[in-house]
């Protein structure tokens, strides 16, 4: 009788809910990816289709490399990737494997390490322009100090480009280090303890032990930095616009001027097309490494075989990443046992000349560690220096800024706060703006990636086709949409509405949100999905009540990273607005970033403002980022996110 | 209170064939169980049965109910998980109270059940617990409140012992089969675990490769098994199996191994002749260390006292064997003894088809 009563209900229930919801809950497997492959289909693949028809119609395709200026572009796009990409990558890898040598401060390391990824990359534009700036500083005085006469840098044809290489360097170095620190870190304690008791050590455990493991996570930061350093726009477009553009502009830059300043839209779509099939060459590598296929379990068993996309073998070492506190205080810990081990393991069956071959070693040892700290301690301080100088520059006066003679003041003896009132003046509507849109932005992101993923994770819609066009998306460089979405804003009649920003804002942060929750989805035992689905809850209840509360450090990732991409996209919010902020109220589609451009170091001396435009605009990430910072660390590595 | 009825029910899996036509009945109020190794199919057919998967061939019955197209929501069957599957994000009455919440249930009568289902488990002083706060124990008791808690039709077990430690388990046995003849739910329980099975169970279904290889009653199983799948699944250590062939005639059949030299002589009528496995059960074998007529000679090869009894693997030509001896049976290694089987707990097996012969 009571089983009646219990069951009576829920049948009841079913009638009454009608055609539509049961017609969701059936065809789950599609309705749920459904928002996600219209948007992407509209906003990303019509562009890049669209791009090719314009150009091969148009013929512009065939006369794409007698354009003027074209020489030169590609010159100056092979040095600045190449460059950056080396140097970042021989940079990002000596700092991790020093910061992960080291006993005390990973944390305090990593965390300062990580820093000039969180500004803006217009912002870092700025502040090297001012670092680099001949006569008023600070590397010139710098120079002077120790007898050098400092370069024209960036105002001068045959240095620009190499100080855009290091300025753009500064920024992405921190996206390297971080993957293969999660990489280290994710090699099993016992393999070093196991390679020490064999007799390895030092450079013979790296170069046999380390490095080969790292294999596949160095081959995915080298990808990574190439990719990000090819489609650089925001900074290459700042250094265009104060210096002699024609020696650094690249490929991206000039897309933009041939669409938006000399108006050769068919030129554009022409330049297009070729950014587009460079930039699928390391994509399809990075395809091939990041294995989809086993993060979404259709060819691994029980979803582990993923993690090796980043060379993270399981659970237990994600964990040691995400909780850097811990994680040190353990690893040094299992290092001095496993050297005291080996030096036991030595003692015991080598000579006695080798002993004190050992004691020398271990002399010789701790003058290294110093020499690590020591210079982990002056990567900290270039790490931080430009954010300190932008901050003193923000609160200098005129004579500190300005010193008569030239050279810069490094600490500021007068402190003058007009430059921050006339910041806050300007940038309100800026701020408004972008705060709107990002928030925005991130709550479509969730609504839109969350069942997205969910139906690729647990229904394998599309098998691995899906996923694949999400990791192409968001590997293409942003310029590539950029004149077909032009057309259609305008068309839609948003053109510098906070719309504009919002509907094509998601292009950026869909295709990473849903590769990152797919990444944790596999961590959620299906039997939970399973006992749900028997106590009584559909697909769509399923998502909302279980899957959604259990993804919440998933969610902080993924919100903390699509605010960021928001927050710091630069080029959509340069096409699709218009208005300058004057005072009134902002409607336009003009977000924080654009504010900084319109700073021009030759001609506009208002530098203590835009200093603390930068410092404005950068600080809410930055603080929210060291907070969340596991979150943060945890989403990038988890997606080796797009930058 | 109902039958459950698979009627030559298939799942294929692609190319892979899970399920092979298997029919079984699950009386009212039973309980069955479902014992086979890792693939066999058992759980597949457990999953066909609450909806998680999908039937490719054949018909399932809840009642009278042809159940294969009813999602799992609407079948009214409860499945406690090997791993419990508890919601990790919910306190445990919330977990306990979620298919009556979820079933629109007034507020009055939800919290009356979980109370009620939570006091019979003794789990009512950890309702306001997250799952990752209980012990082994308590988990397994929260999920099992949350299958009792909505008096579904069926009750589902996945290997749910399997996570408990090894004396949890043998309490937990008790429990279980307590539960189920007070509840009088008709009951069908997965398990690799011959032990859990053989104490448990009303009726036991041994699988194997996706098909029913004998269903019967515990004991049933254990003295009649119809082949030699069954009879070396059940009971650890496991049957002895020795190639050879009976000869003979009506009178008294004559064992003789294959590879070794031990004759048998003395064995009932009415086999066929030829080839054939015997089959002997460490228990029924019995050694001495004074031969008597009739008794086959074998070496002691490895000796593993259990405190109470030991096992002896002994070895004749290469051929080797299990016989249960008592523990103050004083061997050594390598040391001769006397062998002997009891005539009336010999098996015989076809050595074709394995199925066992008279």
């Amino acid at each position: 009788m009571k089983p009646e009563s219990l069951s009576d209900p829920a049948k009841k229930q079913k009638r009454g809910s009608g055609f539509n919801a049961s017609f969701f809950e059936k065809y789950a497997k599609w309705t749920l990816v459904l928002p996600m492959v219209a948007y992407l289909a509209a906003f990303t693949l019509y562009p890049m289709l669209s791009n090719l028809y314009q150009s091969v119609a148009k013929g512009t395709i065939i006369s794409f490399l007698s354009l003027p200026l074209m020489n030169q572009t590609l010159l100056n796009t092979a040095i600045f990737s190449i460059g950056t990409t080396s140097l970042e990558f021989l940079l990002g890898l000596l700092l991790a494997l020093l910061v992960d040598k080291v006993g005390q401060g990973q944390r305090v390391f990593s965390s300062v390490i990580t820093i000039p990824l969180l500004v803006s990359p217009v912002a870092v534009g700025l502040i090297w322009l001012l670092i680099f700036d001949p006569q008023f500083g600070p590397l010139n005085a710098f120079l002077a100090l120790l007898g050098i006469r400092g370069p024209f840098w960036v105002a001068q044809p045959n240095t620009i480009m190499f100080s855009a290489i290091v300025a753009s360097t500064w920024e992405e170095t921190p996206l390297v280090f971080l993957i293969i620190y999660a990489g280290l870190k994710g090699i099993p304690r016992q393999v070093y303890e196991a390679a020490s008791i064999d007799g390895l050590g030092g450079l013979s455990m790296l170069r046999r032990i380390v490095l080969p493991m790292l294999k596949p996570t160095l081959a995915v930061a080298i990808l990574m930095a190439l990719m990000t350093s090819f489609r650089s726009f925001d900074l290459v477009y700042m250094f265009s616009i104060n210096g002699p553009f024609y020696y650094v502009q690249t490929l991206p830059y000039l897309l933009y001027q041939m669409a938006f300043v000399n108006n050769f839209q068919s030129y554009a779509s022409a330049i297009s097309v070729v950014i587009m099939v460079i930039a699928l060459v390391p994509t399809f590598v990075l395809l091939k490494l990041m294995k989809v296929n086993e993060r979404l379990g259709l060819q691994s068993s029980g979803g582990e075989g993923w993690r090796k996309i980043l060379g993270l073998p399981g659970t237990a070492a994600r964990r040691a990443l995400t909780r850097l506190p811990l994680a040190p205080a353990v690893s040094s810990l299992m290092e001095r046992r496993c050297q005291a081990s080996s030096e036991r393991a030595v003692a015991r069956t080598e000579t006695p000349r080798l002993r004190i071959r050992q004691k020398g070693s271990m002399r010789r040892r701790r003058s290294w560690k110093w020499a690590v700290y020591a210079f982990l301690i002056i990567a900290s301080v270039i790490a931080l220096f430009p954010v300190y100088w932008s901050f003193v520059t923000s609160i200098k006066d005129f004579n500190e800024l300005f010193p008569p003679g030239g050279g810069a003041v490094f600490f500021p003896l007068k402190i003058d706060l007009s430059g921050w009132v006339t910041a806050f003046q300007d940038l309100s509507g800026y701020l408004v703006t972008s705060i709107v849109v990002s928030a925005a932005v991130v709550i479509l992101t969730i609504l839109i990636a969350m069942p997205a993923a969910y139906g690729i994770s647990r229904f394998k819609t599309g098998g691995t086709k899906l996923v694949s066009w999400n990791i192409i998306i968001n590997s293409m460089p942003s310029v590539v949409f950029i004149l077909p979405l032009f057309y259609y804003v305008r068309t839609a009649g948003i053109y510098d509405t906070w719309w504009a920003l919002i509907s094509t804002y998601l292009i950026f942060t869909v295709p990473f949100a849903v590769w990152l929750l797919i990444g944790y989805m596999e961590d959620i035992p299906k039997q939970i999905d399973e006992a749900a689905k028997m106590d009584g809850l559909g697909v769509y209840s399923i998502v909302r009540r279980m899957v959604f509360p259990l993804m919440k450090p998933a969610l902080v990732s993924t919100v903390l990273l699509s605010l960021m991409l928001c927050w710091h996209e630069f080029l959509f919010t340069l096409i699709l607005g218009l208005t300058e902020f004057s005072g009134h109220v902002p409607i336009g589609a003009r977000g924080v970033t654009v504010y900084l451009t319109m700073f021009q170091s030759v001609t506009n001396i208002s530098w203590a403002a835009f200093s603390a435009g930068a410092v404005i605009i950068s600080l809410p990430l930055i603080l929210l980022a060291v907070v969340l910072q596991r979150y943060f660390v945890g989403g990038l590595t988890m997606g080796a996110a797009k930058g | 209170m109902v039958s459950v009825r698979f009627v030559d029910v298939v799942k294929r899996f692609g190319a892979v064939t899970a399920v092979d036509h298997v029919s079984i009945d699950v009386r009212d109020g039973e309980f069955l169980s479902l014992l086979g190794p890792s693939g066999s199919g058992k759980t597949t057919i457990l999953r066909m049965l609450a909806g998680l998967e999908t039937v490719t061939e054949g018909e399932i019955y809840v009642g009278d109910e042809m159940v294969n197209d009813i999602p799992p929501k609407d079948r009214d069957i409860a499945m406690v998980f090997q791993n419990y599957a508890l919601y990790p994000h919910m306190t445990v009455r919330d977990n306990i109270s979620l298919p009556l919440k979820v079933r629109k249930l007034p507020e009055q009568q939800i919290r009356e059940s979980v109370k009620k289902a939570s006091d019979y488990l003794q789990i009512g002083h950890v309702l306001d617990k997250k799952p990752g706060q209980l012990s082994g124990g308590e988990q397994q008791r929260a999920a099992l409140a949350r299958a009792i808690v909505r008096e579904p039709k069926v009750f589902l077990f996945d290997e749910p012992l399997s996570n408990l430690d090894a004396k949890l388990r043998v309490s937990a046995r008790g429990f279980l089969k307590r539960l189920q003849k007070e509840m009088g739910t008709t009951t069908i329980y997965v398990t690799h675990d011959q032990s859990e099975a053989m104490t448990m169970a009303d009726t036991i279904v041994v699988m194997d490769k996706g098909r029913v290889q004998q269903s019967a009653t515990p004991s049933a199983l254990f003295n009649d098994p119809a082949n030699m799948f069954v009879a070396g699944f059940l009971g650890s250590p496991s049957m002895n199996f020795i190639e050879g062939s009976l000869k003979g005639d009506k009178g008294a059949m004559e064992f003789l191994a294959e590879k070794a030299p031990i004759r048998l002589s003395g064995v009932r009528a009415g086999l066929p002749a030829g080839g054939v496995v015997l089959g002997v059960r460490p228990e029924d074998l019995r050694v001495s260390l004074d031969p008597k007529d009739g008794d086959f000679e074998a070496a002691i090869y490895v000796q593993e006292p259990l405190g109470s009894v030991q096992y002896l693997t002994l070895e004749v030509n290469g051929v080797r064997f299990i016989a249960q001896a008592k523990a103050n049976f004083d061997v050594e290694l390598n040391q001769k003894v006397g062998c002997s089987i009891d005539r009336k707990r010999m098996y015989f097996f076809d050595p074709k088809s394995s199925k066992r012969l008279g």
